[in-house]
């Protein structure tokens, strides 16, 4: 699966510790998911969309 | 994801707790060699320092981390299947070996393949096995972050 998290981390200008701070997990999990190594739950994905404003489709696609 | 509602966790600072239980342990163990003890207290003694260094693993392997949540998660689930799947493959393969060198002749103990199945004996090594590769892979993750920076 892959993701622009990144992408959209970049465009707010936050970093790493920051987004997982506001959706209240680790920053190992974060790390995890960008580089394509942990696939998050449905419950994180709907989190991390509403923090950026999209939709979960926007944000995570199947290879 | 709020892992509290799905796993039960000592809080974190049982970790630190272990760690130093773990030490204490170790440290008995090794006072063990050099002290010449004598009666009941030469057979009790090695038996607390093993239940001591067993507690602490206990304690650093259920407690929680800073954060914990579905990725610490995984990572404990991975690393005890993991652990369980090498532990028996190994016990299988060894237990095969054996059984072959005895028919042969080669290899005469009578129970050691017995042994091998120990219930005991496997629950420590899977659960040691889990606790190593856990740590490893969290700290592997900490590191990649760290480098990343």
């Amino acid at each position: 699966m892959k993701n622009n998290i990144r992408v959209e981390r970049a465009i707010l200008r936050i970093s790493q510790q920051e987004l997982a701070d506001a959706i209240g997990v680790s920053r190992q999990t974060i790390y995890a998911i960008e580089n394509g190594k942990f696939i998050p739950s449905t419950e994180l994905a709907l989190k991390m969309s509403a923090y950026f404003g999209k939709t979960v489709n926007e944000i995570f696609s199947l290879d | 994801m709020n892992t509290k509602k799905k796993l039960f966790l000592l809080p974190y600072r049982f970790q630190s707790i272990g760690w130093i239980v773990v030490g204490v342990g170790v440290l008995a163990f090794i006072t063990y060699f050099f002290l010449k003890l004598e009666n009941r207290l030469a057979v009790t003694y090695p038996l607390y320092a093993s239940l001591a260094i067993y507690i602490g693993l206990f304690l650093v392997g259920f407690s929680r981390e800073k954060r914990e949540d579905e990725f610490t998660l995984h990572l404990r689930t991975n690393s005890a299947l993991t652990a369980m799947l090498v532990i028996f493959a190994i016990r299988i393969v060894l237990g095969i070996v054996l059984v072959i060198l005895q028919a042969k002749g080669v290899f005469r103990k009578d129970g050691i393949v017995e042994n091998l199945f120990d219930e005991n004996t496997s629950f420590s090594s899977v659960f040691i096995l889990y606790l190593i590769l856990y740590k490893v892979r969290l700290a592997r993750y900490n590191k990649e972050i760290k480098d990343e920076e």
